[in-house]
């Protein structure tokens, strides 16, 4: 009984209780643990209650409605309502780089410093470039790779602000020199890596 | 008409069936069935209700007994309590709109 209760596959569980893991990384501990326990514990009697009325194929379809509708919800309690209950906690010790989160850093610092420095040392020796490429790419590109350093540094102290500062900063260097499409590529995943690497539940 | 106002009408109306305490499930199970449309809340729009609610006071909270859950062979569940100030605030609820008290009075839950 417990195997049924817990899902099968192609019963749409497994998607609802990986979105829920998603949606609550980088919260705290007990926070991220109630909010899963809750859910597997609907999913449970969802499909108890299925299995008692002999309707269990409806489960893949009500399962996947009842998780895009919640979406939004979901959203909202993770940005808006989570970080203010999350404070409650106390502030996260900090977690020391590993040896790849440390290659990672160092390696898009070294990147975005690199291109910034191109693009704005000729700049403000008075030494423009009009030929580097064509439009508002150069702008773009030291913005982009501004953003990036910054919020790849910052990632060092506060991994999760690092992370979702590097987002902005990648697309808009993707937007202004796409053909770095790697390198901006690359940014993401080092951001990424420091907050899952910082985040408690899966250390 | 808000979910919250939903959810408090559902806790009560189990209440007054027997049921003090009622899972997240329950009380979807309870307002869709009140409901036109039958459809279960979203999980999302039902937990962050909840959790709304649990906050302002409105709701009280508890995990059920592990050895429960683990003899009934599934997860444990997490059951929710009308508090005095919930009734107050669904009391001038109705009041401040009779129509959609009588509209979302749960019909009946089918589980339990």
């Amino acid at each position: 009984m417990t195997s049924r209760l817990l899902g099968r596959r192609g019963d749409g569980s497994a998607a609802v209780r990986g979105w829920v893991g998603f949606y609550t990384l980088g919260l705290p501990r007990p926070m991220r643990e109630r909010r899963q326990a809750e859910v597997a514990g609907d999913l449970a009697d969802e499909t108890l209650d299925a299995i008692r009325h002999g309707d269990r194929s409806v489960l893949f379809r009500q399962r996947l409605v009842r998780l895009l509708m919640g979406i939004p919800a979901d959203l909202s309690w993770r940005f808006f309502d989570a970080p203010a209950a999350a404070r409650l906690y106390g502030p996260a010790p900090w977690v020391p780089l590993t040896r790849w989160t440390l290659a990672l850093t160092g390696v898009v610092a070294m990147l975005a410093g690199g291109g910034l420095a191109i693009v704005t040392l000729p700049a403000l020796a008075g030494q423009v470039r009009p030929d580097l490429w064509p439009g508002w790419g150069p702008v773009g590109f030291a913005i982009g790779s501004a953003v990036v350093l910054a919020g790849v540094l910052g990632s060092v102290f506060w991994p999760r602000l690092g992370a979702l500062v590097i987002v902005p900063g990648a697309i808009i260097g993707l937007f202004a020199a796409p053909w770095l499409w790697g390198s901006w590529l690359l940014a993401v995943i080092a951001g990424a890596a420091r907050a899952y690497q910082a985040d408690e539940t899966v250390r | 008409m808000s979910l919250e106002r939903d959810i408090l009408e559902a806790a009560t109306t189990l209440r007054a069936r027997g049921l003090p305490e009622a899972h997240g499930f329950l009380l979807a199970k309870t307002i869709a069935d009140g409901a036109e449309a039958k459809r279960l809340t979203a999980y999302g729009t039902l937990y962050k209700a909840l959790d709304r609610l649990e906050r302002a006071g409105h709701l009280e909270s508890r995990w059920e007994a592990p050895d429960y859950a683990a003899e009934a062979a599934r997860p444990r569940r997490r059951f929710y309590r009308i508090t005095a100030v919930g009734e107050r605030a669904l009391a001038d609820a109705r009041a401040a709109d009779p129509q959609a008290a009588r509209r979302t009075a749960p019909a009946g839950a089918r589980v339990t």
